[in-house]
């Protein structure tokens, strides 16, 4: 365990020294993100001046959702999203070699190779918009925040089983990029209450493609209205999806043939 | 001879968009899933009431597969390209064969271009005969030609706004930054998410005066006839203005750049 965490600490620095290497770069990826959050936000905000519910959800509440899924979203690109991105480059490049010459578990490597540093800066005004539909709510129980959090990481989880699936499709096929944009995007459409869909896309989202769970459910809970055997499914689901993941991506790993590095 | 190496071009960049198919597929899926979100958001929106900012609940969702078509055919796919040629040295090749470059990467975007439209145009009208949402088409013949217009200036106003940004690799490695933060000030201020109306005054007064509006928003206005004549004549005054200005920029930073270029290998 100490050894993974030393080799996770060697490489966070070391991606930190490469990105702030180019300064304004790093500055401007930063704004950008921060561009599209806050125009996002700003277009919901926009529409509560309008209308006074969206699918029966209040404004704090719609902007619950948007909080939600912005500090799920931040934890998965910043731990670990970029590095699984990379492995289609890796794999074609056969720079994958290196990781499995190493007396270290590739996965980890290849999921946690890259830290997101800019990512992890813009978790700083997430948070500030999560406190902020916080103080929207008034005697927030403890209990459901602690709830609350529990489903945010679980969601995180779901979202890493999900990455590590994707990842293993590039020891079959060398072009991923749409099927990481693809989760990206249905990832986006949980920035608004998944009750806009209607009930069969509401059923898929759940069940097949468990957007809703990752983003959706912590919202729910925190408003005191999920059922607690949605509760238990969630649970259920990031320990199924986490080890069916890691078991395709060791029987994946069978497929990989070295493009000579 | 000379319509005949960029038609090469075209032909191989047609191949190159398919050439993968399940990945071409899950990029048509990303485009389904991202209109099919934006039908709900504002079927859910307008529910109850039957106007709001200017909208009725058929016009917008006009608003919303009209501008996925208008989205498929100025926003071209933008890849590294240009960054790469630039960071590799591969781009010696072009300067030393008789291809303009400028002239050759808007062809090879042209075919993708293409592509997607003719698939949006598809996945558009099953989208129609399933859903069978209400819409308020164009009907009048002035409307379309000026819509027509504006979207050539569209096309062009993207490329070269595009271009440039591709262009700033002279300077910035790859020059990420700021052609990410580009990207999103065009995917989010150019009207393809939400009518910019939507949004408060000064919000809309400031990003109705930048370049991004002219990509959707004002070719949509113009669509749905919601421009007297007072606005059509400023919009197209202002468009146009934007694609000079963004031409000459391009130009500019195109002959800076070529002479601070140096190719290492190769």
């Amino acid at each position: 365990m100490n050894k993974y965490l030393k080799v996770y600490k060697i490489l966070a620095l070391n991606n930190f020294a490469a990105l702030v290497g180019s300064r304004l770069d790093f500055w401007l990826l930063i704004t950008g993100k921060l561009i599209r959050m806050g125009l996002v936000l700003l277009m919901i905000t926009s529409i509560f001046n309008f209308v006074p519910t969206i699918a029966g959800y209040s404004r704090a509440q719609t902007l619950l959702f948007f909080a939600t899924f912005n500090i799920v979203d931040i934890l998965a690109q910043a731990l670990f999203f970029r590095g699984f991105w990379f492995t289609q480059q890796w794999v074609r490049e056969g720079e994958f070699d290196h990781f499995l010459k190493y007396p270290i578990n590739p996965l980890f490597l290849n999921a946690f190779k890259i830290t997101d540093w800019m990512d992890i800066l813009t978790l700083i005004p997430a948070a500030g918009i999560l406190v902020y539909t916080f103080s929207l709510f008034e005697g927030l129980h403890w209990w459901f925040l602690f709830l609350y959090s529990l489903l945010v990481l679980n969601g995180v989880l779901i979202a890493f089983a999900i990455n590590v699936f994707i990842a293993s499709l590039n020891f079959y096929t060398p072009e991923t990029e749409n099927a990481f944009l693809l989760y990206r995007d249905l990832m986006y459409t949980a920035r608004f209450p998944t009750e806009i869909f209607g009930e069969p896309l509401r059923l898929l989202f759940t069940f097949a493609l468990p957007i809703a769970v990752i983003v959706a459910f912590p919202a729910k809970a925190l408003l005191g209205i999920l059922d607690w055997k949605l509760v238990w499914y969630a649970f259920a689901l990031s320990s199924f999806l986490v080890f069916a993941s890691i078991k395709f991506w060791n029987t994946s790993l069978k497929h990989y043939s070295s493009a000579s590095s | 001879m000379w319509l005949k190496k960029y038609l090469t071009v075209y032909k191989l960049s047609w191949q190159n968009v398919l050439q993968y198919r399940l990945d071409f597929l899950m990029g048509r899926v990303r485009n389904i899933i991202l209109l099919l979100t934006l039908y709900f958001l504002w079927t859910t929106v307008f529910k109850r009431p039957s106007e709001l900012f200017g909208f009725t609940k058929p016009q917008i969702i006009t608003y919303v597969l009209v501008g996925n078509f208008f989205y498929s055919l100025i926003f071209a796919h933008s890849d590294n390209d240009i960054a790469d040629a630039v960071a590799s040295g591969r781009l010696s090749a072009f300067l030393t064969r008789p291809i303009n470059y400028l002239f050759y990467w808007f062809v090879r975007r042209l075919a993708s271009r293409l592509m997607f439209l003719l698939m949006t145009i598809l996945e558009t009208s099953v989208f129609i005969l399933l859903v069978k949402p209400e819409l308020q088409l164009l009907t009048q013949p002035p409307a379309v030609f000026f819509c027509l217009f504006s979207l050539t200036l569209a096309i062009f106003l993207f490329t070269f706004l595009d271009f440039t940004s591709g262009i700033l690799s002279f300077w910035m490695v790859w020059a990420y930054g700021p052609r990410f933060v580009l990207r999103m000030l065009m995917d989010f201020t150019s009207g393809r998410m939400f009518p910019l109306n939507l949004l408060p005054h000064a919000a809309f007064t400031f990003l109705n005066a930048l370049p991004f509006s002219f990509l959707i928003f004002f070719p949509l206005n113009l669509f749905q006839g919601r421009l007297d004549a007072g606005g059509i004549i400023r919009g197209f005054g202002a468009q146009i203005f934007w694609v000079i200005l963004s031409f000459l920029l391009m130009k500019f930073l195109w002959q800076r750049g070529l002479r601070r270029y140096e190719a290492v290998g190769g």
